[in-house]
């Protein structure tokens, strides 16, 4: 399958759901921006396709930017070596707003760990994660929950310093 | 009749500060879970609060034992952000230092599995000929541990003078003593029976917990990231990924035959790439002054000795990164270690775990 048709059947897959497509950095990767609370249903259908052959969720990653918390999921295809890159943006309104995202783990064991680190580190709450999954961190990573609003606003502080 | 069992957080058993709380029924453990957090260095922040110079130190911390990958993954994303040319000599440096990490690595691991199987003797060679490989690391970047030799845009100096000849004598070293291995350890009867039969992952299981690296290709996964990145340069040098094909899935013996392999393979590919070490740069000249990288994002995958080792770095044009965001192979793996351990007996608990080559530096990073 060449590079052209596999993102036009990535495409095809998630008719519907996708918003907007743009490059990822200076590669030949594609970014394709969905709602938040589509990424349930995304992840369902990148683990059930099976044309696609996603074999594993890398990472996901978060990050603070224009006051709004944007997620990134990166799942490989290792059968045909090309990365799908889902990406949706949260935006917050106040320092107590929980933000709520469902969690993925249900399809893709490996990314309970790191939903668990984003939860801690950027106030993530992520609903219905796998219950089979029996990983907890004892120790809380920083003292009290830090939510989205605060810690945006001290990674702000450390930018301009 | 059914009792508790918790091994942690500090006990020689465990690769490093981590709890497992386990329900046994006699001797077999029925569950296990595992609780995180003991060793958290909040690495990925103390990175986005750095300049951009100053963060190879931080990185290299990720896990002490593998400097080179963690400090060469952070110089590829901020390479590809900034558009840094490495030379052919920078880069062949990069691939030897990688391959020279992965035999340390692996003949670590050797002398810990060794050691918890009771073969005590055998450790003591492995580790002996570690020493000659952290020797190497000295006399190249001046540290054992936590080189910060590799940055942006190439190597923070040059090769030190008579460090390639010494490489060679060190690798003919290794390589006379690898039959041996064979011999004292994967030939021995005691550690054949130890390791044979426990711990088995089937393909299944390595695909669904998303494993990389030895503990996945052991079990008949095709992932290795070596035909990722520097695909051309690891071909060049005749490169072919070793993938065991078991069909039961395989088990803890399996997994330290092919780490055994790997450093047989590693010794020619550094004998290889030595050979395409030229004269040239050892660094691009605009990286050497980095105040500013420009705005943009990279995701970037290496093999490790313990699997797929990736970085998502976003720079939002300023002095300090955005995010810096490191997804190490001993995570999948943390996921699984619940159903890894249920139903195997709990005096295996040793060899279970070192058999994964497990860093919980990297897991609590």
């Amino acid at each position: 399958m060449s590079n052209f048709s596999f993102f036009d059947k990535v495409e095809e897959s998630l008719k519907g759901l996708l918003l907007d497509k743009q490059p990822f950095g200076k590669t030949k990767q594609l970014i394709y921006w969905i709602k938040s609370k589509d990424i349930s249903e995304v992840s369902q259908i990148l683990h059930d396709q099976e044309d696609l052959k996603i074999s594993k969720l890398e990472d996901i990653s978060c990050f603070i930017s224009d006051e709004s918390l944007v997620l990134s999921y990166f799942f490989l295809s290792s059968h045909y070596h090309k990365q799908i890159i889902i990406r949706f943006a949260i935006a917050f309104k106040n320092e107590n707003e929980v933000v709520s995202v469902a969690s993925v783990t249900k399809h893709w064991p490996s990314a309970y760990l790191v939903e668990k680190e984003n939860a801690e580190m950027f106030g993530v709450e992520f609903t219905s994660p796998n219950r089979e999954m029996k990983i907890g961190f004892t120790e809380p990573l920083f003292v009290e929950k830090v939510s989205a609003y605060f810690y945006m606003r001290s990674h702000k502080g450390d930018a301009q310093s | 009749m059914s009792h508790f069992f918790e091994v942690g957080p500090f006990d020689p058993v465990l690769p490093g500060p981590m709890k497992i709380r386990m329900n046994l029924k006699g001797d077999v453990i029925d569950s296990a879970e595992v609780n995180l957090g003991f060793l958290f260095k909040g690495l990925e922040k103390e990175a986005e609060k750095r300049k951009w110079k100053t963060v190879t130190p931080i990185i290299s911390r990720l896990d002490p034992e593998e400097s080179v990958y963690s400090e060469l993954l952070f110089s590829l994303c901020v390479e590809q952000i900034a558009e840094f040319n490495v030379s052919d000599r920078a880069t062949y440096v990069r691939l030897i230092l990688c391959e020279l990490n992965r035999i340390s690595s692996h003949l670590k691991f050797l002398a810990i599995i060794s050691r918890f199987s009771g073969c005590a003797t055998s450790s003591y060679y492995f580790l002996r000929e570690r020493e000659f490989m952290l020797d190497l690391f000295e006399l190249i970047s001046g540290a054992r541990f936590c080189y910060n030799y590799i940055v942006p845009g190439g190597l923070r100096y040059d090769v030190t003078e008579g460090f390639l000849e010494r490489l060679s004598e060190g690798l003919e070293k290794v390589a006379t003593k690898l039959p041996e291995y064979h011999n004292v350890l994967l030939n021995n009867i005691i550690f054949k029976k130890r390791l044979s039969q426990i711990g088995r992952i089937s393909k299944e299981q390595a695909i669904y917990f998303g494993i990389s690296g030895v503990n996945a290709r052991a079990s008949g996964v095709f992932t290795d990231e070596r035909y990722g990145f520097y695909k051309n340069e690891y071909e060049k040098a005749g490169f072919e990924s070793l993938v065991r094909n078991e069909s039961e899935g395989a088990d803890a013996y399996s997994r330290t035959y092919l780490r055994l392999k790997e450093i047989e393979q590693s010794v020619k590919l550094i004998n290889q790439f030595v050979k395409f070490v030229g004269q040239g740069d050892f660094r691009d000249a605009k990286s050497t002054n980095i105040e500013i990288i420009p705005a943009g994002e990279s995701f970037i995958k290496i093999e490790s000795s313990r699997g797929t080792l990736s970085c998502h770095l976003v720079s939002n044009g300023n002095k300090k990164a955005q995010r810096v965001k490191i997804q190490t192979p001993s995570n999948p793996v943390m996921n699984y270690l619940p159903i890894y351990l249920k139903e195997n007996e709990v005096e295996d608990l040793p060899l279970l775990l070192s058999s994964l080559d497990l860093s919980i530096n990297e897991v609590d990073k």
